[in-house]
């Protein structure tokens, strides 16, 4: 009796290991994947509460709208799609998580109402000691003045914004004036750490941005927001063009007036003129 | 779906087709490897247009060579933005005039009957793949900023998945599809070369370089010729 007693008491607390291993493990990752965006109760951040989320959607869903949030939207989900539009359009970063670790996140969700205690951390801003250093130097990465540590390209490849101290015109990508306005730090440096946009997280997974240099951008892109009041907004479309058609006529006349004298004269002229007149 | 078709499928049928089918025409029909000249027919239209738009085409095939080989380096070179424009600048020049260029010899082709005889579907093809290609290059370039720096970014890992054979397609699934449609109609264009006269590019003759002068000897009076009606004399051509 006692030896089953014992090995009863085991295989409860072996339960219990286990149970609170898979909860702090969800815990840990809470913190390092969703916490930026999203809180337990706390209400809204960046992203909605997350309190009661598995009583509202379906597991399979979530799990699926964590892992690629583009991919379910663009599949045509209404669910999706709604909530994308009730977040103004701004899409949730791509978590590399599995099936295994979603579930984990999803079960202290769910249990941190009761029986796990989360920690009463005051929700910072991460731009709180921020000083015009960040900015500048944000300004430069962003300006592609100054490098990135792993190569990646310089934001203004694809961006632009209202900024008369740079230079910056792309058009593939938004406009990030008003992007600090829309999404906040935590929800730009979530962003730019790591994109859910296919195009700009294939140019940054192997060259990605270092810790510094996301909270540099997010600290210059804020001040662009503040100050964009006080700046043009300039379309280098115009110029871009006429300065081409400019090129584009030059290149033209250069042509024609280097291979004019070859058409204008048959190919044997210089031969036949050079040809004694006794030959003929 | 149909974009695994679009940039994987139909890029590597395209690099198969391309070379089987070049190595083939070259080694059957090895005399028909050019492109069929039609200057003894029209030579002064055939001028305006065959300059600008070769000058222009084979600055922008090597500029999109030169991003895909080495895009570190176009990156570094975009990083002072004078430069950048002077890169996007010079390519969209450049299209420009290859614009203009294929623009006149469409015409050149369509005006002059005598230019139609001799002209093939496939050259009708052609005309219209360059033509398709230059204007959504020019669009893209124009508006989807700035080219020059998101394509060794964007689109060379891209290619160069595809040459390692380990494809990955995410990018450029979501890219603009002005760009999509750059980027299809080049592949097009690759698989198309053994079957057009864009197989000319194949077999550039370098050989000239080298090869020693050749006298051409007119065995004629030439004075005779200018008023002769006559075959034994040699009539003069009257179109050029």
């Amino acid at each position: 009796m006692r030896y089953f007693v014992r090995k009863f008491t085991l295989f409860l607390a072996g339960i219990l290991v286990i149970y609170t291993a898979s909860a702090n493990e969800g815990k840990t990752l809470f913190t390092n994947y969703c916490s930026a965006c999203h809180t337990v109760g706390k209400g809204r951040l960046v992203g909605p509460d997350l309190i009661g989320i598995s009583e509202n959607r379906p597991e399979e869903w979530l799990i699926s709208f964590i892992q690629s949030s583009q991919s379910i939207i663009n599949s045509g989900d209404d669910l999706a799609k709604q909530v994308f539009d009730d977040y103004n359009g701004l899409l949730m970063p791509d978590q590399p998580l599995s099936n295994d670790q979603v579930i984990k996140v999803l079960d202290f969700i769910n249990n941190s109402g009761f029986n796990v205690v989360i920690e009463e951390t005051a929700i910072t801003d991460i731009l709180d000691e921020t000083s015009e250093e960040n900015i500048s130097e944000g300004m430069l990465l962003f300006s592609g003045k100054k490098k990135f540590a792993n190569g990646g390209a310089s934001c203004i490849s694809c961006h632009n914004v209202r900024d008369d101290r740079i230079f910056s015109n792309g058009t593939l990508a938004k406009d990030l004036t008003d992007s600090y306005k829309i999404m906040g730090s935590a929800g730009l440096s979530a962003i730019i750490s790591s994109p859910p946009f296919p195009a700009m997280s294939a140019t940054y997974s192997d060259q990605p941005l270092t810790d510094e240099e996301v909270l540099n951008l997010t600290a210059y892109l804020q001040n662009v927001n503040q100050e964009h009041y006080y700046h043009y907004s300039s379309d280098f479309g115009v110029p871009f063009f006429a300065l081409s058609f400019m090129l584009a006529m030059g290149l033209l006349f250069t042509i024609y007036a280097l291979y004019y004298e070859r058409k204008k004269k048959t190919v044997n002229k210089e031969i036949l003129e050079r040809q004694s007149p006794v030959l003929n | 779906m149909s974009n695994n078709f679009f940039f994987i499928g139909l890029p590597y049928a395209a690099l198969v087709i391309m070379l089987v089918g070049s190595i083939f025409r070259y080694t059957n029909f090895g005399y028909k490897v050019s492109s069929l000249s039609s200057q003894f027919l029209e030579g002064r239209e055939l001028f305006y247009g065959s300059r600008p738009f070769h000058w222009g085409i084979i600055f922008l095939f090597f500029g999109h060579l030169v991003a895909f080989l080495f895009p570190r380096s176009v990156l570094a070179w975009n990083s002072i933005p004078v430069r950048l424009i002077i890169l996007e600048v010079s390519a969209f020049g450049f299209g420009l005039a290859a614009l203009f260029g294929l623009t006149m010899l469409i015409i050149r082709r369509l005006k002059n009957r005598r230019l139609l005889v001799v002209t093939s579907k496939m050259d009708a093809f052609v005309y219209v793949i360059l033509l398709v290609q230059i204007i959504t290059g020019l669009l893209v370039a124009y508006t989807a900023r700035w080219g020059s720096a998101w394509f060794p970014a964007v689109l060379t890992p891209y290619l160069k998945s595809l040459f390692v054979f380990n494809p990955d397609i995410t990018a450029v699934s979501s890219m603009p599809l002005l760009v999509k449609i750059h980027v299809i109609s080049a592949f097009i264009l690759i698989g198309m070369i053994p079957f057009t006269r864009f197989m000319h590019f194949l077999v550039y003759p370098f050989a000239y370089f080298f090869r020693r002068y050749q006298y051409v000897i007119w065995n004629w009076d030439r004075k005779k010729i200018r008023s002769s009606r006559k075959l034994v004399n040699g009539v003069r051509s009257k179109n050029n």
